[in-house]
């Protein structure tokens, strides 16, 4: 790469004190992304993914702390921010669009009121009719027929698709280096998803931005994402490329994942037992309970995540005992 | 006979000032015993309503609800609540469908109770106790209130309840689409296995294609509360013959990284208000691939091939066909690198 990685996230841990105790929420989460690239985050309910968006953006909140690691945008540690230099970051530097459209835009606000109040918050001063016409562009280039028309009304007069594209605007308002997206079509129906995820890939591969997408959907992943990284209990087991990790998975839990997307004619392949609990964190790895190819070391030592395939010249890490040869090799994950 | 028959089920409901939502319009269908039919559509298109109406939830303004040639539409409420047993129903969100105040154990045997009065203590339990080994839930777990269990182990006490009373129809709503994917994995390991034992028939609401394709015999897609095209899952899906068949497989991102995803086809717009049904085609607003007639003349369901019936006049439809339409900006798959 001639440019530095435009996200570069280091070690990050972030944890919650329960009653029952500490929680490590994100544990020691690194990976990267590039300009032009769209990353996928991936891993099912408590993995960790949310979290680690929201340590990244510095929206974790108290009892929640991020303890270690650097977040680095442009070179810049985000960790190390100021609340108040943080939050100029988000929204300059940072796009973020959510899950839930609805939740995101405010109810009581004209649409144009919502674009005026982030540009204000961020420039300063600035007329109603300059950001009405940056407003009016934005909707433009996310595809809204219309837009006039959009500015005036509320939130609740759009429709789940309509909604989620003026969230994109906003987050990009600002023209964001990064955009990171949580669940952004989970909410919308499948033909308004394709549409957002291809106006999502534009925005990002056609003007050189990064994108993340936390998502549980492999689907999206296989068809949209240039990289992935697969988080389980709060760790990062697997990363590389999406269309090396699909095909040829070097980390039980990607295997096993991979395998339950039911298909027809084929026996489901199920994943027995269940994420174990943060708390009582298992001393080995935290997978051993559910693995397949469980060895006497996964009960004991904990993997540290290893270069895998390291002659097939492209960058894949795992956090597996296992040798990656013999976990992909009956991964008919693909038949 | 099949063990289900509806015909022409309609139902709409008012909204004050705001006119009538027309959900479901003259639906028809059937169901085999140990056969099963996935309703698929996207929100909106009616098919939780289908649900409800099929076991007398709520009341249909129009049509016949049959099962085993019994019209549901003709008991008296204690008749009702006796072919009951025979119709159950499991949820989407399983914790919202579990009384919180009752312990495991007491929510599965409570239909049992109900239908069966006459079933000694010992019996109900063994009975219970049974059920809940089928759905892999053990005596320990039966004693815990829901919020104690996971959510995959909650579903398997909604799959529990409604598989007590032996009944012969199941209409699944959606009921893996709040579970991640292992645990939606284990729970259709069930469902599968269970309809093989027991030989149920499902109704399986979805809006999720790979379920759909490993769970249904039969496929009926619904859009505006109507069906657009019904038939064997293959013919549905690998040969599509409606627009908005076409339109919503073709959205579908599988990810399988080896297969190319389908060519995007879009229909124009978005799923116009239910209070104002078009009064030709329904997908008139919308299709890439409509003439002037599709405007005025109602479409009609006819045959395309053995058990394959669907709506659109054009049919059977070539892949050239859409080409008239303007493409996306890029097809998916063209990654960098």
């Amino acid at each position: 790469m001639s440019t530095p990685r435009l996200l570069d996230v280091r070690g990050v841990v972030a944890s919650y004190d329960s009653a029952r105790g500490i929680v490590k929420a994100v544990n020691a989460v690194s990976f990267s992304a590039d300009r032009r690239e769209m990353v996928g985050i991936v891993g099912e309910s408590g993995c960790g993914k949310s979290a680690t968006i929201r340590a990244l953006l510095g929206l974790i909140r108290p009892p929640g702390k991020v303890v270690a690691g650097e977040v680095l945008l442009d070179g810049q540690d985000l960790l190390k921010m100021t609340k108040k230099e943080i939050r100029q970051v988000r929204g300059d530097k940072i796009g973020f669009v959510a899950q839930n459209p609805f939740a995101a835009l405010n109810p009581i606000y004209k649409i144009h009121r919502q674009f005026h109040n982030v540009i204000k918050a961020h420039e300063g001063r600035s007329s109603r009719r300059s950001t009405r016409k940056r407003a009016v562009e934005m909707l433009e280039a996310v595809g809204i027929p219309g837009p006039e028309r959009i500015l005036n009304g509320y939130a609740h007069e759009l429709s789940g698709g309509m909604a989620q594209r003026v969230v994109i605007a906003l987050a990009l308002i600002l023209d964001p280096e990064l955009i990171v997206a949580d669940e952004p079509t989970t909410a919308l129906d499948v033909t308004i998803q394709r549409q957002i995820l291809d106006l999502l890939r534009r925005k990002t591969v056609d003007e050189g931005r990064s994108l993340l997408l936390v998502t549980h959907d492999l689907g999206v992943v296989a068809q949209y994402c240039d990289r992935v990284v697969v988080m389980y209990a709060g760790k990062v087991v697997e990363t590389g490329a999406v269309s090396e990790v699909f095909a040829r998975p070097a980390h039980p839990y990607t295997r096993g994942l991979l395998q339950s997307v039911p298909r027809r004619g084929t026996k489901v392949q199920t994943l027995e037992g269940r994420v174990p609990s943060l708390i009582d964190y298992p001393p080995g790895c935290a997978f051993a309970d559910r693995c397949v190819f469980v060895i006497d070391r996964c009960r004991k030592e904990v993997p540290e995540l290893r270069p895998a395939f390291a002659d097939g010249g492209s960058v894949r890490e795992v956090r597996c005992h296992v040798n990656e040869q013999e976990v992909c090799a009956d991964a008919t994950v693909n038949s | 006979m099949p063990l289900l028959t509806v015909e022409g089920l309609t139902k709409s409901f008012p909204r004050t000032g705001r006119g009538t939502v027309h959900a479901v319009n003259d639906v028809s269908l059937e169901i085999d015993r140990g056969e099963t039919l996935a309703l698929i559509g996207e929100s909106g298109s009616g098919k939780s309503t289908i649900g409800r109406l099929i076991l007398r939830l709520i009341e249909p303004d129009a049509g016949t609800i049959k099962i085993d040639g019994t019209d549901l539409l003709t008991l008296s409420n204690s008749e009702l609540r006796a072919m009951r047993a025979k119709m159950q129903v499991v949820f989407q969100e399983p914790y919202e469908s579990l009384n919180p105040k009752m312990r495991v154990g007491d929510i599965v045997a409570e239909p049992l109770e109900i239908h069966e009065p006459s079933l000694s203590r010992a019996d109900l339990r063994d009975r219970v106790r049974a059920t809940l080994e089928e759905v892999g839930l053990n005596a320990d777990q039966a004693e815990r209130l829901p919020r104690g269990l996971s959510g995959g182990q909650q579903q398997r006490v909604g799959i529990a309840r409604a598989l007590i009373t032996r009944p012969a129809l199941v209409v699944l709503d959606e009921p893996t689409s709040s579970l991640d994917l292992s645990v939606q994995a284990q729970i259709l390991e069930i469902l599968h296995d269970l309809q093989e034992t027991h030989g149920l028939s499902y109704l399986y609401i979805s809006h999720d294609l790979s379920t759909v394709s490993y769970l249904a015999h039969r496929v009926a897609v619904l859009y505006l509360g109507q069906i657009r095209e019904q038939g064997p899952l293959e013919a549905v899906v690998q040969n599509p013959q409606d627009p908005y068949t076409q339109a919503l497989l073709a959205a579908f991102l599988d990810s399988d990284v080896s297969v190319s995803p389908s060519r995007l086809r879009m229909l124009s717009g978005e799923i116009p208000d239910p209070t104002q049904l078009p009064e030709g085609c329904f997908l008139y607003g919308r299709c890439p691939l409509r003439m002037d007639k599709c405007r005025s003349d109602p479409s009609v369901l006819r045959v395309l091939g053995s058990k394959h019936y669907g709506r659109c006049i054009r049919a059977p439809l070539n892949d050239d066909d859409w080409n008239i339409v303007a493409d996306s900006n890029r097809t998916v798959g063209d990654r960098p690198g």
